[in-house]
């Protein structure tokens, strides 16, 4: 008795499956694609010129979408933003290829850039204001993929250290992190102003409070991270004499907003920002084989050449 | 038995899984797939927004309580969107083209989105347009990405994306100039408002209702000191239109038209019922004790000027002052309107003043006069002294001496009086 119940059980089963297996096998058939699978851009479009150019100076050596069309998807409830203007993506497309893309691109390699280089750089006309914070965002870098920069309205192209100041240490310091992001940075450079870092308030120190700390920035005072990386975005865009002003102002007692000078904190500030300045150049050489002297050079040279970025 | 249960059951089970899965087929409510449906509905509005030949009018509301202002666009097919205006954010507050490109996405919906930078459209939504630390990193708070919820061939309805707002796209006829058309708009919103234009009123039954700040282009609507509801509204060619619908003492509210007499707003719903500004010009100039009236020269007589002229002169020689104005205000330390002459030397200023008098005569009527009742002339030592030392001042006054008939362009915003004397058609004066 058993053995037939267990034999008809397995016919049931297997009898049921089948019915299960047939039942719903409808045969659709596939419509047409909606996606348009055709890279093409259209030729009556204002922007051709533009658009095509890009496709051959980005999209192609470094595999990068540069989107001067502002992107509101999902509108940004944070920050109230506005597109850049036309002339002025064209303007910074052309001066972030000439002063950053090529620049790592002739001293390390496109294929470097291809597969370390954002993906993405979206433009954006207005700064991100924080009202509460009395701040503004300069740039972005999201996960490695996208950087974002703002203000792009107020480019002024005659003026390199306002381009350096808002776009390209930013591009660099924000490039730094992707790198850091992939190979980490030596542990023992957090521990240099271990305990001197303040998230919440380094905007209130100045230039000469910062550096009498031993940080080359009051951004770099925020977070070690962040340290770590405006040594590297500093040292690249700094004149030499702007650099030896930093440096100056290291080795000398902070002064704060109010014109007062400070007490000497016993730091040698100028000591600490030049071993942090030697463990980022090692670190770049060792776990990159980046020449940080050499791309600091290459820089310099373009920047006193800017014109060309536009010929 | 069993053994015939369990058959059945078996049976009833395949076959009510075979009928129930085989039933998956559901009508489509769509002949086409939501994508192709989306791409279609984008590539009609495109079409739609493209075959204006001279473009479209835009009452623009950056938010749903923000003035509205009007701007023109034109979309061309080859993405680039040409815009046009003139309002109180122009520059200088002229007429102004700019162009930027746009492009209709489908986001959630088709989103009409102005992508690149337009002075003319994202001035309202630049978080650092005002310098003003109250509007520090917001701004106007507009939007410039915009749901399009429905589109004919002469009008399209679209909705800001951020903020919400219903801005409404109509057609422009093909004869239209656009600079003329902005101009004359911008004319008229001139005429009506202004900073110092009194509050309008409107009387409804025995209720009256305070529309002030109209020249911000948001009403703020009170009755007594009950609590105020804000309004925004846009003018149009000759009238205001508000943003939404109103209600107020059980009448419904919209639009308003102006009158010939230019000195009321007709409510379009409710004929009867008229927004108005100053009544009595002479009570209306009387009222405004906080003032200072300066002489338009180009709209004032000769026999006017010549006398002013020859009164700035003198104060300038005998005092060897830099610069003279001549001005008409209320004095609260005197209690009286004076005509006040102000010579600058330097950083020095010295103030002089002679009392006038200024009476309702009738209705949009006054009387000047500056002698009091012994016949004395009235004013502050330093007044005194100018009225004794230049002779033209006195002849100045007497000139002025005299009843007007007063009249202003427009009784809503009374920027510019004219005084006409009365019965001499060679002497009279503006004053803003």
């Amino acid at each position: 008795m058993i053995t037939s119940a267990n034999n008809m059980n397995k016919t049931i089963i297997f009898i049921l499956s089948i019915a299960l297996l047939l039942s719903c096998s409808q045969n659709e058939v596939l419509g047409p694609s909606i996606f348009d699978t055709e890279d093409r851009l259209d030729a009556n479009s204002v922007s051709y010129e533009f658009d095509s150019w890009l496709r051959e100076a980005y999209l192609k050596p470094y595999n990068l979408d540069f989107r001067y069309r502002m992107e509101d998807v999902g509108s940004d409830m944070d920050y109230n933003l506005v597109p850049t203007s036309f002339e002025k993506s064209q303007q910074m497309a052309k001066l972030v290829k000439y002063l950053w893309f090529d620049v790592y691109g002739t001293i390390v390699s496109s294929e470097f850039l291809k597969e370390n280089g954002p993906r993405i750089i979206h433009l954006i006309g207005s700064p991100a204001y924080n009202p509460i914070s009395g701040t503004m965002l300069l740039g972005t870098a999201e996960g490695g993929l996208k950087v974002t920069l703002y203000r792009c309205n107020e480019l002024d192209f005659t003026d390199i250290d306002m381009l350096n100041e808002y776009y390209f240490k930013t591009m660099h310091h924000e490039f730094a992190h992707i790198l850091h992001q992939k190979r980490n940075y030596p542990v023992e450079f957090g521990l240099i102003s271990q305990g001197k870092y303040n998230p919440l308030g380094w905007q209130y120190k100045t230039d000469s409070e910062a550096a009498t700390l031993g940080f080359v920035s009051p951004y770099a005072g925020s977070q070690n991270r962040e340290d770590f990386v405006e040594i590297i975005a500093n040292y690249l865009v700094k004149s030499d004499a702007q650099w030896n002003n930093i440096l100056n102002l290291a080795s000398n007692p902070g002064v704060d907003y109010d014109g007062v000078t400070l007490p000497d904190d016993g730091i040698d500030g100028k000591a600490i920002i030049l071993q942090k300045l030697d463990i980022a150049r090692n670190w770049l050489k060792d776990s990159w084989d980046i020449d940080l002297e050499a791309l600091r050079t290459e820089i310099i040279q373009r920047q006193l050449n800017i014109n060309d970025a536009f010929n | 038995m069993r053994k015939l249960n369990k058959i059945t059951y078996f049976v009833f089970t395949l076959i009510s899984l075979i009928l129930a899965s085989c039933n998956t087929e559901e009508p489509d409510i769509f002949d086409t797939s939501p994508a192709e449906r989306i791409n279609q509905a984008i590539s009609d509005y495109q079409s739609v927004l493209t075959s204006a030949e001279n473009g479209w009018e835009m009452d623009y509301f950056a938010n749903p309580l923000s003035g509205g202002y009007t701007l023109l666009i034109k979309f061309n097919k080859s993405g680039n969107a040409i815009f046009a205006s003139r309002h109180e954010y122009t520059v200088n507050k002229a007429y102004e083209t700019d162009s930027c490109l746009f492009d209709i996405i489908s986001d959630n919906g088709p989103v009409l989105t102005f992508n690149t930078y337009s002075n003319i459209l994202h001035i309202f939504a630049s978080p650092d347009f005002i310098d003003d630390p109250y509007y520090y990193g917001y701004g106007l708070e507009g939007d410039y990405e915009f749901v399009i919820t429905k589109a004919t061939t002469d009008s399209v309805w679209l909705k800001g994306k951020k903020y919400g707002s219903d801005v409404l796209l109509h057609k422009l006829e093909s004869a239209v100039n656009w600079q003329s058309y902005m101009n004359n708009r911008y004319d008229f919103n001139s005429m009506i408002f202004s900073a110092k234009a009194p509050d309008l009123s409107l009387k409804i039954d025995r209720v009256t209702y305070k529309f002030a700040y109209g020249y911000s282009h948001v009403f703020n609507v009170k009755r007594g000191s009950d609590t105020s509801l804000d309004i925004p509204f846009i003018t149009t060619d000759n009238g205001i239109k508000l943003y939404k619908d109103i209600e107020l003492e059980g009448y419904t509210f919209r639009e308003f038209k102006i009158n010939n007499a230019k000195n009321a707003l007709v409510s379009v719903e409710n004929p009867q019922l008229k927004l108005v500004g100053a009544d009595d010009l002479s009570n209306y100039f009387i009222s405004k004790t906080k003032a200072i009236w300066t002489f338009n020269t180009n709209n004032t007589s000769s026999n006017i000027n010549q006398l002013l002229q020859d009164v700035a002169q003198s104060s300038i020689a005998l005092y060897a002052a830099d610069s003279v104005a001549v001005t008409i205000e209320y004095s609260t330390s005197r209690q009286s309107f004076v005509l006040a002459i102000t010579t600058f030397k330097g950083d020095i200023k010295t103030e002089g003043l002679i009392n006038l008098s200024f009476d309702a005569y009738g209705y949009d009527e006054i009387k000047i006069s500056y002698k009091d009742n012994q016949g004395n002339v009235k004013g502050n030592s330093q007044g005194l002294q100018y009225y004794n030392d230049i002779p033209e001042l006195a002849n100045f006054l007497e000139l002025l001496s005299t009843t007007y008939d007063l009249y202003t362009v427009s009784k809503l915003n009374p920027f510019y009086i004219q005084f006409y004397k009365k019965g001499d058609a060679q002497t009279y004066f503006e004053i803003k």
